[in-house]
């Protein structure tokens, strides 16, 4: 609760006192009264403007002019000095000493009147923000309509996520930017699979209802069909080089497969007539793969008892979810089985070199604890990395581990784990309501908060969406 | 200006930092807070469904625990009223009376998809294209040769499904309008899961049998029933009538775990994504 408190404070502090004064003292016409122009700080669509401020009467009113640079608006000053300003579908009038300003032709009340100074003209920011449409809260303006929602995302790069909405009868996915919220509609599919990033970051792939896989062109949008194969592919995954696609193959997701882009021609990886393989993971040189296997509990039931009897039992002894791992190189269908422990087992990760996997393991017990659990490809566990806190996700990015933990009353932990040494750190910490954590290869972070999407930069968590 | 009004609730975040500031409708609950241990059993026919959804919600909700299996539909409600499980997974409405079942009281149905039925036969079966009448000669044992129904001379083999499948109650029902299924002879044999009859009418050549549609492969040929062809465009616009909705049966109203389970793969996100690729049919398709 410390920290939180002072980050709050700080983000006060950081809000109200954002001046840096660059004094011109003025005459104004009427008023002859000295006033000081300031320089203040300001955030507008999150990126940080310098804006000519005034204090008039206790009141801070800022540069009419510099606001309008600073979001993209126009201005026009008609012949009987009426101020005109438009933005999108927001026309505002004024004039100089009003008390009133026009917004879309009905008047509107101010609480400060439009003050002149040395030539330029003030007003109040919040008022002439609303008045066209964005919003104003302590210096911070933002003009842009952020995207309601977020159910999925994804980090293209430093400035960019793919984040995506039910819609209608299928859903939708888009560009947004990371700093200003800003999106743009890069899919609309019904029955589509998840969009998967290429390991370059320059396009994406999914598959289709019909099993059909596509690819899109992050920079030009443009879709592309690769492979007319109708079969059921669950969990496309990249190879490094761009050139393939790995998918578990068929409605019990019995067979490692992959697609090869060029000739959309569809190859068997390893096909072991073991059903319900889940998680698929792939190393960068395409040749080895972890994947869990989940086994179904043994019923007993005969058919020719009366069925008012119930005679029907269910043995679930030996069903808990394990994790394989197959070479390909050996091709003799034979996965090793890494795990034989009774946890349940969720968020498996597989080194970019094959050599070990990671997960979270989860207790049998009432508490129900994660821990984080790394064994390398003969089965053997490793460093057990982070055992002193409850483990709620795990995300690979770049080199690193990532875990989203308990933390305190009411916020949850971040924490970065060297995937080498094991060591850990606290990267931060994020609302317990998070859902998810989302983390870029480069270590930028954004996490799915009540069905918003936040992204860490400068020291706070910013909404992108609604 | 509802996006106005969200902008700012979004800066106050911003400013005042992590307080509990109201939340718009999650979509998701937060990873740590839902635990519980979920066991499913029943329809075969919705196993591989029931699964990818587990898969899906255990992401979300790590320390909820699934078992899910499949031994028929009826022995879904039937874990249910006994208590060895939460979910009975089955593809018809066991609340009420159907025939050759009576309701399970107490329990209570949630739609969770729309199931397709094919009749399907072996690849060397040349008759694609077979009426009401026919299949019911065919699946009673009054039609015995595919030279009755325009195919080549060679006997009919017939799979069923064992007593207490879901898709044998559906196939009856809908394909063959109630009439009786044989029960015995040379060219008939039953199989216990929608697997086994996949392995049945790909290997044995002269086979005839039915399945979900999710289930049918390139080496097997869905026929079509009245000159109709069992698509899903085809379900939906009402012209195929071989179809019945999956339920989850609850032993009444679900709470915790298993409530969130079943909002999960009742989700718009679910039905629309996995349930689809999946080849079945959302609820929300069927007006």
């Amino acid at each position: 609760m410390q920290m939180k408190k002072a980050m709050a404070i700080s983000m006060i502090a950081a809000a109200i006192s954002a001046s840096a004064v660059t004094p011109v003292f003025a005459q104004t016409a009427a008023a002859k009264q000295s006033v000081q122009i300031n320089t203040s700080s300001f955030l507008v669509n999150a990126n940080p403007v310098s804006i000519r401020t005034v204090v008039d009467g206790g009141v801070t009113l800022a540069s009419v002019r510099d606001m309008i640079n600073a979001i993209g608006a126009t201005l026009h000053i008609n012949s009987d000095r009426t101020v005109v300003v438009k933005f999108g579908d927001h026309t505002l009038k004024f004039k100089h000493a009003s008390k009133s300003i026009t917004v879309n032709g009905t008047a509107t009340p101010i609480s400060h009147p439009v003050k002149e100074v040395a030539y330029s003209t003030f007003i109040e920011p919040a008022a002439f923000i609303e008045a066209l449409g964005g919003s104003y809260e302590n210096n911070a303006i933002s003009t842009v309509e952020l995207l309601d929602g977020a159910e999925h995302a994804v980090w293209v790069n430093a400035s960019q996520l793919i984040v995506s909405n039910s819609a209608g009868e299928g859903r939708e996915d888009y560009l947004v930017n990371a700093a200003t919220g800003k999106y743009e509609l890069l899919l609309t599919s019904e029955g589509a699979s998840e969009l998967v990033l290429s390991p370059d970051g320059t396009s994406v792939a999914y598959s289709d209802a019909n099993g059909a896989v596509f690819t899109i062109d992050l920079a030009t949008k443009q879709s592309k069909q690769v492979s007319t194969d109708n079969s059921i592919k669950n969990e496309l995954q990249w190879s490094n080089d761009g050139a393939s696609l790995f998918f578990l193959q068929g409605d019990k997701s019995s067979v490692i497969a992959k697609v090869t882009l060029a000739d959309g021609k569809v190859s068997k990886v390893l096909e072991d007539k073991v059903d319900y393989k889940a998680n698929l993971e792939v190393s960068a040189d395409g040749t080895q793969f972890a994947f869990y296997v989940f086994k179904q509990p043994k019923v007993t039931a005969d058919s020719n008892q009366d069925v008012e009897l119930d005679d029907v039992a269910i043995d679930a002894t030996g069903t808990e979810p394990q994790i394989y791992f197959y070479n390909a190189k050996a091709a003799d269908n034979k996965p090793a089985q890494l795990t034989k422990d009774t946890t349940d087992k969720v968020f498996l990760q597989l080194s970019a070199d094959g050599s070990k996997v990671s997960y979270v393991s989860v207790s049998n017990d009432e508490a129900s604890l994660g821990q984080l659990v790394t064994i390398d490809n003969t089965g053997k566990a490793s460093t057990p990395a982070f055992a002193d806190k409850d483990v709620y996700q795990l995300v690979q990015g770049g080199s690193k581990l990532y875990l989203l933990t308990a933390d305190g009353s009411s916020t949850n932990a971040i924490y970065e784990i060297d995937s080498e040494t094991g060591a850990s750190k606290l990267v931060q910490t994020v609302s317990d309501s998070t859902s998810e954590l989302i983390v870029s290869g480069s270590a930028n972070f954004a996490a799915l908060i009540d069905g918003q999407l936040a992204v860490w930069t400068n020291g706070n968590w910013k909404n992108i969406t609604n | 200006m509802k996006w106005f009004k969200q902008l700012t609730i979004a800066a106050l975040i911003a400013v005042i930092g992590f307080s509990s500031v109201p939340a718009s409708t999650p979509t998701a609950t937060a990873a740590s807070k839902l635990s519980g241990k979920i066991v499913i059993n029943g329809s075969s026919a919705l196993l591989p469904l029931t699964l990818q959804a587990a898969n899906e919600f255990k992401k979300l909700n790590p320390k909820v625990k699934i078992s899910a299996s499949a031994a028929g539909s009826i022995t879904g409600p039937q874990a249910v009223r006994k208590g060895i499980a939460n979910i009975g997974a089955v593809d018809w409405d066991a609340s009420k009376d159907v025939p050759g079942f009576k309701k399970f009281d107490g329990q209570v149905a949630h739609k969770v998809a729309v199931i397709p039925f094919a009749a399907v036969v072996n690849k060397n079966v040349t008759a694609t294209n077979l009426t009401t009448k026919e299949l019911q000669g065919i699946f009673s044992g009054k039609i015995k040769n595919w030279k009755e129904v325009g195919g080549k001379d060679a006997e009919i083999i017939v799979v069923n499904r064992t007593f207490g499948s879901g898709t044998r109650v559906n196939f009856q029902d809908k394909a063959l309008d109630g009439t009786d299924f044989m029960t015995k002879g040379d060219n008939y044999k039953e199989v216990k899961t929608s697997g086994d009859m996949k392995s049945a009418i790909e290997t044995t050549p002269n086979a005839i049998g039915y399945m979900d549609l999710a289930y049918v492969t390139d080496k097997m040929t869905a026929v079509k029933i009245n000159d109709i062809a069992p698509t899903e465009a085809n379900v939906i616009n009402g012209k195929y009538k071989v179809w019945g909705y999956g339920y989850y049966m609850t032993k009444g109203e679900p709470t915790g775990a298993t409530k969130e389970f079943i909002k999960y793969v009742q989700s718009t996100k679910f039905q629309n994504g996995s349930l689809k690729k999946l080849k079945f049919i959302p609820i929300s398709a069927i007006k």
